[in-house]
């Protein structure tokens, strides 16, 4: 059980990799982020279904193409808002979040679509655990990008040349680094590792236009109870979540593991309101 | 007058008096809640169940169902405060999302996705009418009610506090401002609101189902009213409504759910890259030119 609690987690932990991605580096809640994903399983869905491509393989194709759709949204959208007011921050990126999803509605239905592949119902047994193919392949996932992610912040040039930027945008500048470029590339990543996460999950959940919104809010829960901003955090409380979930869906109902998601957000606001590993006032951080 | 546009008028004053609400709440006190179709629902569904099932009088259930929305609110929004901006707007997003599980499960009150029908008994006691009328005339008072607390709030201190805290917390905090009263005050004031407005929609469509009025579409809708029309401003939500609530009537006669929800997303991003200061704000600025 909690294992399989661990595995979830790792797709929880996926999903919110971009999302803290983007608020990190842009201090802007991206609320359409649950629509890449969502964009990306219907990138995987039809390459499977139209041209027999593998959900995993279609990724190839599936995240560039998402990423140069960010880098559109980043040059038309993100960019104009970056040092608007709070509110229309949040109605930009919610207001895109509506029309990506209609705009699936409207083409391609309400339907609940699912992808069957060789290794769908395939599972492991490890240590007389029985683990699915495709959870594993997430929490894999989940922990490969995780690293490289880690490993790109604080080892490369361009990694630091974005940490300085997050620290003072300014001064940044002044030091030669294109902070513009820069943004462009950090939400074109942040919605390619939605894409990425998109079409791992392909496989093992439905795929329908509100999938989006189903699979943000909890990582959303995520991503406040990891610190906002903090990779590592988004990692290790996803898989808290994943377990907290799976709990409550053994013992109580799985109807109730969002309410659980809210019950434990509310309750870390309140003893914690940084998260596990934000520094104390990154709730702020947001505000200046 | 036929039915089908006192429909549309009813709607129009229903909506302004909504989106005003959270323009309290939006508008002066910065406080982003894409949670306010909970609050509608609860308010509804206070007065639905009580009168459906226990033959109570809608009004009892409209003051039971203020206390209880109020309260909620309050609960729920308290720990919320701690948030700034984005964040507290995320945090209030669940809510509507909880609720609507919350109203699917709990079937032995809400009779879960079946929905509550509401009996078609006129009379004021019951506040059902024969005549649409009749509802668009306390509708229009409801709007008014929610013009003239924004009016008043607009002007007196309270609004100042709001406004200052809005623009720059820190700086409101070391002049006095106790920003986690007025937070609290301003949402109770909103909440009550709301749930008049779902008593309202409750006695008016006599029908409710989840996603009906817990759906995150309402909470967009209410907030796209007041951000077309004017946040922050107290004629914005009607101005707003005026325009809005015809067109998304028009348009849901001839296009399905879809395509409609696809043009307000459009319309809020075009709103906010392009006019974020809504119809009104913009007039505004223009005039002082």
């Amino acid at each position: 059980m909690i294992v399989s609690g661990l595995l979830i987690g790792g797709v929880y932990a996926l999903l919110s990799i971009g999302l803290t991605l983007i608020f990190g580096v842009l201090r802007i809640v991206n609320f359409a982020q649950g629509e890449f994903i969502m964009l990306a399983m219907f990138g995987a869905f039809w390459a499977n279904v139209l041209l027999g491509i593998d959900p995993y393989l279609s990724a190839l194709v599936v995240v560039p193409v998402i990423f140069f759709i960010g880098m559109l949204v980043e040059r038309f959208v993100i960019q104009r808002i970056l040092f608007a007011a709070h509110s229309m921050q949040i109605f930009a990126t919610f207001g895109l979040s509506v029309l990506m999803q209609n705009l699936a509605l409207t083409f391609w239905g309400p339907d609940y679509r699912s992808v069957t592949t060789a290794y769908t119902s395939k599972s492991y047994s490890v240590a007389g655990l029985s683990l699915s193919a495709t959870s594993l392949f997430a929490f894999i996932a989940a922990i490969v990008m995780a690293t490289g992610l880690i490993g790109f912040l604080h080892f490369t040039r361009g990694g630091r040349a974005l940490r300085a930027m997050v620290q003072n945008r300014y001064a940044a500048s002044l030091m030669g680094v294109d902070t513009k470029r820069l943004n462009r590339l950090a939400f074109g990543c942040g919605v390619a590792c939605a894409a990425v996460s998109g079409c791992i999950l392909t496989p093992m959940y439905y795929t329908f236009p509100t999938v989006g919104v189903d699979l943000i809010i909890t990582a959303f829960v995520v991503v406040v109870l990891g610190g906002m901003g903090s990779v590592l955090g988004a990692v290790i409380a996803g898989l808290i979540i994943g377990v907290a979930q799976t709990l409550t869906g053994f013992y109580l109902s799985v109807e109730f593991k969002d309410v659980i998601s809210l019950l434990l957000f509310i309750v870390i606001l309140l003893i914690r309101p940084q998260g596990l590993f934000g520094r104390v006032g990154s709730e702020d951080i947001g505000m200046k | 007058m036929n039915d089908y546009y006192l429909n549309i008028i009813v709607m129009t004053f229903l909506w302004a008096a909504l989106s005003g609400a959270w323009n309290l709440m939006a508008g002066y006190g910065g406080l982003i809640s894409l949670g306010h179709s909970a609050l509608l629902g609860i308010g509804a569904y206070s007065t639905a169940v009580l009168y459906a099932t226990f033959g109570i009088s809608p009004w009892i259930g409209l003051l039971v169902g203020i206390f209880l929305t109020t309260a909620i609110a309050v609960l729920i929004s308290w720990p919320c405060f701690r948030l700034r901006g984005a964040f507290f707007s995320l945090a209030t997003l669940v809510f509507p999302i909880a609720m609507e599980i919350l109203a699917n499960n709990w079937t032995s009150v809400t009779r879960g996705s079946s929905g509550i029908a509401l009996p078609f008994k006129p009379s004021f006691g019951n506040f059902i009418f024969e005549s649409r009328l009749s509802y668009a005339v306390a509708a229009f008072l409801l709007m008014m009610l929610v013009f003239t607390i924004t009016k008043m709030i607009h002007r007196g201190k309270l609004g100042l506090y709001l406004i200052a805290m809005r623009d720059d917390q820190d700086a409101a905090e070391s002049m006095g401002v106790e920003s986690t009263r007025i937070k609290l005050i301003i949402t109770m004031i909103s909440a009550a609101l709301t749930a008049v407005g779902g008593f309202f929609y409750a006695q008016y469509i006599l029908f409710l189902d989840p996603p009906s009025v817990f759906s995150i579409n309402i909470s967009v809708q209410i907030a796209l009213f007041s951000l077309i029309g004017g946040l922050g401003t107290p004629l914005g939500p009607i101005v707003g409504s005026l325009l809005m609530t015809p067109l998304d009537g028009a348009l849901s006669a001839f296009i399905g759910g879809g395509p409609r929800l696809m043009i307000y997303g459009a319309v809020l991003l075009v709103v906010v890259l392009a006019a974020p200061q809504g119809i009104v704000g913009t007039y505004d600025s223009w005039r002082k030119k």
